[in-house]
């Protein structure tokens, strides 16, 4: 019977997410779950660049304790790769308990996908559906930390009920708190709310300044692009961590103060991923079109990127094109701006 | 204060009807309701023990480097039946041989070209007249690989919709 990894001050989400705004005089930093993108190699690079805790895609329960192709697809790791957040799509607590004993041992928490607003999803009950299932959710909570307690971290990420003094929102944390959840991230945004509107942070402000005799942190999430916006989040909201999501796909090295994706880390990127393996190609030239546009990189390139057709490709191109150092080469991962070839 | 705890319409509520399997129930989009089975303990514990014992070996030790040390290019190729099958064991190859090309920058480009054409292509192809063709482009993109020089620097990069080398490089 396998356990829970285990959890020291080194890897233990909640320990890092209570401690960075003592230790490191910033809120722990966080990058969100992304189905297809936030995979192994991008989640390396994230790590490497200053982000302290990263999450997988959501992984569906019901598929992944059933189906083999399912978990190969779905989950990859090493030892680099943590703290990690396995989060999970679910929609009854059964699926929840044996999807996290499989994966347990191998994460260093687990999140429950409470934001999805994806159609198909909420139609069966998972993302953004468990927030109006309050009973389920706190079911959920209560049953995972009574069986493991200490030794496994859970939170949920949940979206808000409605704006400014979210109160069912609220009164959902305190139960999800009583309950024992670890730590909950909420995204400033309602079910129906496009990413294009701002993120509501007078709401998450709300709900910390409600709990604070709880002793659960606040992770805020929404808009983060930059270090300027994670320091403006978190002095405004009062959170102990800042989750970002859209920000840290076109420029994975957000957190360690780049305010445009570093060339380096595009180098970075196509190292990891030749490393790792196992990335789609579409994938991977979808990463390097997101981190070069954020790059502002010239328009002519851009449109090459989606249309190589292998990775071998993608490093060819990029080294007639731009000076493009590989792992062990000289430059390798140290340059900022764009080296076009001349 | 009372909160409304009012669900909106097309949001379901997920309804349990057996703790030890997890069959719930869910509504379709035509507000039918549906069944969704549960998994019996027996194919749970199956489950779990062929990830526990057999996949996370593979899928949780992805360290740099661990191709160099666990991968077994000639054992992939004999497993003819599950490259039919699988495109992801088919993409590991492409991915070894990515990681081949990544390291040997300017050298060993003949031993890259010749693993390519004495070794791959030929399941390939057999693997390609089985399947009817299926995999053609699979093959194409082999053949092109193997005849990269990148010490000349005469890179034959393609693209699905040119694939002029020319048009490239700008
Ligand atoms: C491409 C993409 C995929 C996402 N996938 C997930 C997911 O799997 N689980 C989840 O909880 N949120 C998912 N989200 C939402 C983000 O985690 C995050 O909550 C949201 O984008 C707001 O943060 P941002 O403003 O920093 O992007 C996804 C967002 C994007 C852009």
């Amino acid at each position: 019977m396998l356990e829970p990894k285990r959890l020291t001050v080194e890897n233990d989400p909640l320990h890092i997410i209570k401690t960075r705004l003592q230790t490191h005089g910033r809120p722990a930093t966080i990058s969100g779950p992304m189905v297809r993108y936030s995979k192994l190699p991008f989640r390396q690079l994230c790590h490497y660049y200053n982000t302290d805790i990263t999450y997988t895609p959501m992984i569906l329960a019901r598929e992944f304790v059933r189906n083999r192709n399912a978990r190969i697809a779905d989950f990859t790791t090493n030892l680099a790769d943590s703290p990690v957040v396995a989060q999970v799509g679910v929609n009854n607590t059964t699926d929840l308990l044996r999807v996290i004993e499989m994966i347990g041992p191998f994460v260093d928490g687990i999140s429950v996908n409470c934001g999805c607003p994806i159609k198909e999803q909420v139609r069966e009950g998972i993302g953004c559906a468990l927030i109006y299932n309050e009973d389920l959710m706190v079911d959920m909570v209560k049953t995972v930390k009574c069986k493991y307690g200490s030794r496994l971290r859970l939170e949920m990420k949940i979206r808000i009920h409605e704006h400014d003094k979210p109160l069912r929102t609220l009164r959902l944390c305190e139960r999800l708190c009583d309950a024992g959840v670890d730590w909950i991230t909420v995204h400033g945004r309602l079910k129906s709310t496009r990413s294009s509107q701002p993120v509501d942070l007078n709401a998450i402000k709300y709900i910390v300044d409600g709990l604070k005799g709880k002793n659960v942190p606040i992770v805020a999430n929404g808009d983060c692009f930059t270090v300027a916006d994670m320091e403006r989040i978190q002095s405004f909201t009062g959170c102990h961590g800042v989750m970002s999501a859209r920000g840290l796909l076109s420029n994975p090295a957000l957190f360690a103060g780049y305010n445009k994706c570093p060339w380096g880390c595009l180098e970075r990127f196509v190292y990891y991923c030749v490393e790792i393996g196992g990335l789609p190609l579409q994938l991977i030239l979808h990463h390097v079109y997101c981190m070069m546009e954020n790059m502002q990189v010239m328009r002519r390139y851009l449109k090459q990127i989606m249309s190589l057709s292998s990775i071998i490709d993608l490093i060819l191109w990029l080294e007639t094109n731009f000076e493009f150092s590989r792992y062990g080469e000289e430059g390798f991962g140290a340059r900022v701006d764009v080296p076009y070839r001349k | 204060m009372d909160v409304d705890r009012t669900v909106p319409k097309n949001v379901t509520t997920p309804v349990t009807l057996n703790n030890e399997t997890g069959e719930v129930i869910v509504k379709k989009a035509s507000g039918k309701i549906k069944v969704r089975t549960g998994q019996t303990v027996e194919d749970y514990l199956d489950q779990r023990s062929q990830f526990w014992l057999t996949d996370s070996k593979e899928c949780t030790n992805l360290n740099m480097g661990w191709m160099s040390e666990n991968f077994d290019i000639d054992a992939l190729l004999s497993s003819i039946d599950t490259l039919k099958s699988s495109k992801h064991e088919r993409q590991r190859i492409i991915d070894y041989l990515a990681w081949l090309f990544y390291y040997n920058n300017n050298n060993n480009n003949r031993e890259f070209s010749q693993l390519i054409t004495d070794k791959i292509i030929p399941v390939f192809n057999d693997i390609n007249t089985e399947l009817k063709g299926k995999i053609k482009k699979e093959v194409t993109l082999l053949e092109r690989l193997s005849k990269l020089n990148t010490d000349a620097n005469t890179n034959n990069i393609n693209t699905k919709t040119g694939g002029n080398p020319e048009a490239m490089s700008i």
